[in-house]
């Protein structure tokens, strides 16, 4: 072996196991911290104590922060599908396309905190939505839609050619040629594509800080309803000192849900590689 | 029939897409219509390098320029720690032949750029700070190093991607060229595929460096918060966190609240500025 | 109108890159007519021309005139000139889905319904093409796990499922083997029966065997143009003596 490279050899090595282990010490602090915390009460109970949080459990946040993920992804998804369509099977002008896909890189580049802002000034007091999870679930749209755009545009770019004009040459409209044949085609990408996003909309706690969340609310009723979410009240449980032991027990929670949501979008690279040596 | 369903589908996605191009724009002219109106009151000059942030004293005063330096000091601080740890890794993995690790690997790192901003603050405060405050004898841990030193985890894993993108490509590229000359995997690495990628490892640290200055829970739990001229082991606040903290409190329509919808606005600008200068560099 | 397709004074270019020049031609109904010459020629232009796939490239530009029928193509709705004009391309196209599904996913857009009625055009188009036999009892199987020639034999039974009135084909047997491309051949001359067909081919054996016309492209034009025996036997041209002697492409 040739000395001069051992310090090469050494400086990758370390940062990789570096980068790799952190995810499972950060795995293992929380799901160590959190042993004892987890009960089912915890799960399933509303917040309770004084202060709010010091006591009892975490149901409320859990279901707020499924349903205004849901809301989010429901939304983002829909816009980035037709604009992902519209640039790569419509937008004939090379110009546009740039102005576009500038656009939309822009939008990703909006912080989180003042998407915030905007949902508060916008969304809850002037279109009068109030602090609601509606308000919170379409600013969570705006920050992962650039996200899912991106990755589908590029995704419906990289079709073979020839399987488009193999449906053109069938006498076959664009709506259709989607429909039946890309939709079906990418149907597992998209969905793992949208999960991704919706792990992120799930984890945000600054734009819906701003725009809806509580310390303590019931599980919204409506979507005008205020709701708690999993990352403010871990937020506020530690921030404000409330019940480290609570926040621990949270931050599995909201940990675990991640999780899974990755482990469900990796499904189909999964099944992929499984062929693969 | 089919004819109507595919004029359903252009009028569909062209309204869509406008919707989602006019949504930047909508966001901008919000932030600014609420910024300016503070601009009767202070001029541009002293809001952005003032050096007193007070906004409820009985003579409110509005200088953002501490907030500033602060967030540029934790996202600088931040790269410097994660871009050679970035950097190796990525090496690491573009050399990677086997592609069940390789791509093990890249899960990993797709989970950790998943991991909620809050559950990084949580532990940043119960490793970091602690760590910190033994380590040099402080009182409070809370500082920009400790906020650099969580922002670098937190960047890592985009630094990682990025970088090794490009250098995967190249690495493919020259692969059997190279071997064919008789040199080893690492002297490759280091002579062709490291100077190569130049150009991708500056796009991985703007991007690392706009996702680092637009982050806000975690950096606001383990920075300290005080609107001061940051030092290293001092304390600071960066933007996010100053509108994230203050504007639950600040009154509808007030001084304040236009003050914080200003520091938003500079910030958004630059971060805008930012990843449009990504998404050039990138292209080239 | 004894001319099924005729093309006059056709000239296409792509950005300043011109790939045909003026051709004119003409051919009658279930004829073979087999198009060949180098490669860049304009053959594969010709048809993307032809059934108008070449105008969705952006840079396309084409002047003269194509008359399917005594009509000029562009007074014809897109969608019914490509139902009625197939095209097969070089490599095999099937869509990522069942075979039932690929044969199926014209005839639904096209407006057949019931499954009956689908069921009974699909088999007989399998038929016609000799896969049904070999899949009849695996239609719900993935079409990628066909091999080459069966998937080549899909793209056909998938263009013929519209039943279109001329097929062009793109080189359908530059990626098969010898046994295939006999199945194939044999297959185009039993389509004419029934189908104009053009084939484009760089395998002059091939034009020979099986072609009633054959056309000779160079540089975009149209060199020389006679029926199949005659070309072979008694070109005209110097450049056409020239390619058929392997001089060049």
């Amino acid at each position: 072996m040739n000395v001069t490279n051992f310090p090469l050899r050494c400086w990758t090595i370390i940062s990789t196991v570096l980068s790799i282990g952190l995810l499972f010490f950060l795995l293992g602090f929380v799901f160590l911290k959190a042993q004892g915390v987890i009960t089912l009460n915890f799960i399933l109970a509303k917040p309770a104590g004084f202060p709010v949080g010091s006591a009892g459990g975490i149901w409320p946040a859990i279901a707020g922060s499924l349903l205004v993920t849901l809301i989010a992804s429901l939304f983002a998804s829909i816009l980035a599908f037709f604009s992902a369509v519209y640039m790569v099977f419509y937008c004939r002008d090379a110009r546009i396309h740039l102005i576009l896909n500038l656009i939309i890189q822009c939008i990703a580049g909006i912080p989180s905190i003042v998407l915030g802002l905007f949902g508060y000034a916008f969304l809850v007091i002037k279109l009068k939505l109030g602090l609601s999870i509606l308000a919170s679930g379409l600013t969570l749209a705006i920050m992962i839609f650039p996200f899912i755009q991106i990755r589908l545009q590029k995704l419906f770019q990289e079709t073979s050619k020839q399987l488009l004009e193999a449906s053109a040459s069938l006498g076959i409209n664009q709506a259709y040629t989607i429909f039946n044949l890309l939709l079906p085609m990418y149907r597992k990408q998209f969905l793992s594509i949208v999960t991704l996003a919706s792990g992120f909309a799930m984890g945000a706690a600054a734009p819906v800080m701003l725009t809806g969340c509580m310390m303590n609310a019931p599980v919204p009723k409506s979507l005008a309803s205020p709701f708690m979410s999993l990352p403010y009240h871990l937020y506020v449980l530690i921030g404000q000192g409330i019940s480290l032991e609570n926040a621990y027990g949270t931050a599995f929670v909201l940990m675990t849900l991640i999780l899974f949501l990755n482990l469900l979008a990796a499904i189909p690279t999964i099944l992929r590689m499984r062929g693969k040596p | 029939m089919n004819q109507t369903l595919e004029k359903l589908f252009i009028l569909l996605s062209t309204i869509f897409t406008v919707i989602s191009a006019v949504l930047l724009f909508l966001v901008i002219i919000f932030i600014a219509k609420e910024s300016m109106l503070i601009f009767q009151e202070v001029n541009f000059f002293d809001f952005i390098c003032g050096l007193t942030w007070n906004p409820l004293a009985g003579e409110p005063r509005v200088g953002i320029l501490p907030m500033i330096l602060a967030t540029f000091y934790v996202s600088i601080v931040a790269i410097l720690i994660s871009l050679p740890i970035g950097i190796g890794c990525a090496l690491e993995l573009a050399a990677l032949e086997n592609e069940r690790l390789k791509s093990f690997c890249t899960s990993i790192l797709g989970v950790l750029a998943g991991i909620p901003s809050v559950i990084y603050g949580l532990i940043g405060l119960l490793v970091v700070v602690k760590f910190l405050e033994k380590k040099f004898m402080l009182a409070a841990g809370e500082s920009i190093l400790s906020g650099g030193i969580v922002l670098a985890v937190m960047v890592l894993p985009y630094i990682v991607s990025s970088a090794a993108e490009t250098m995967e490509k190249s690495y493919v590229q020259y692969k059997e060229t190279s071997l064919a000359l008789g040199v080893s995997k690492s002297y490759m690495l280091r002579a062709l595929i490291l100077p190569n990628a130049k150009g991708a490892i500056l796009t991985s640290m703007i991007l690392a460096f706009s996702r680092a200055m637009g982050e806000t829970m975690a950096v606001m739990m383990v920075i300290g918060n005080s609107p001061i001229l940051p030092k290293l082991l001092g304390k600071g606040e960066t933007i996010p966190a100053l509108i994230a903290l203050e504007i639950g409190t600040a009154g509808l329509g007030s001084l304040h609240y236009h003050a914080l919808f200003t520091a938003g606005f500079v910030l958004m600008i630059f971060l805008i500025f930012l990843n449009a200068l990504f998404y050039t560099t990138q292209k080239v | 109108m004894k001319d099924h397709l005729i093309l006059k004074d056709l000239s296409v270019a792509l950005g300043d890159a011109e790939i045909l020049r003026k051709v004119n031609l003409a051919i009658s109904r279930y004829k073979i007519l087999a198009v060949i010459g180098p490669s860049g020629c304009g053959k594969t232009t010709l048809l993307r021309t032809i059934n108008r796939l070449i105008e969705e490239e952006k840079q396309a530009r084409v002047s003269g005139e194509i008359l399917f029928k005594g009509k000029s193509i562009h007074q014809i709705p897109l969608a019914k000139l490509r139902k009625d004009i197939g095209l097969v391309f070089q490599q095999p196209t099937p869509f990522p889905m069942s075979i039932y599904d690929n044969l199926a996913y014209a005839l639904k857009y096209h407006g057949v319904r019931g499954k009956d009625n689908l069921d009974k055009i699909i088999e007989a188009k399998l038929k016609l093409c000799g896969l049904y036999e070999e899949v009849k009892d695996h239609l719900t199987m993935s079409a990628l796990k066909l091999s080459g020639g069966q998937q080549q034999r899909l793209s056909i039974a998938r263009s013929l499922c519209v039943e279109p009135e001329v097929l062009l084909m793109d080189e359908p047997c530059s990626s098969l083997d010898i046994h295939n491309t006999k199945i194939i051949e044999d297959l185009i001359v039993k389509l004419s029966e029934q189908y104009t067909i053009v084939i484009v081919t760089h395998n002059l054996q091939q034009a020979r065997r099986i072609a009633d016309y054959t056309a000779f492209f160079l540089e975009g034009k149209l060199m020389e143009m006679n029926n199949t025996e005659a070309f072979f036997a008694n070109p005209q041209e110097e450049e056409t003596k020239q390619y058929l002697q392997g001089l060049f492409g």
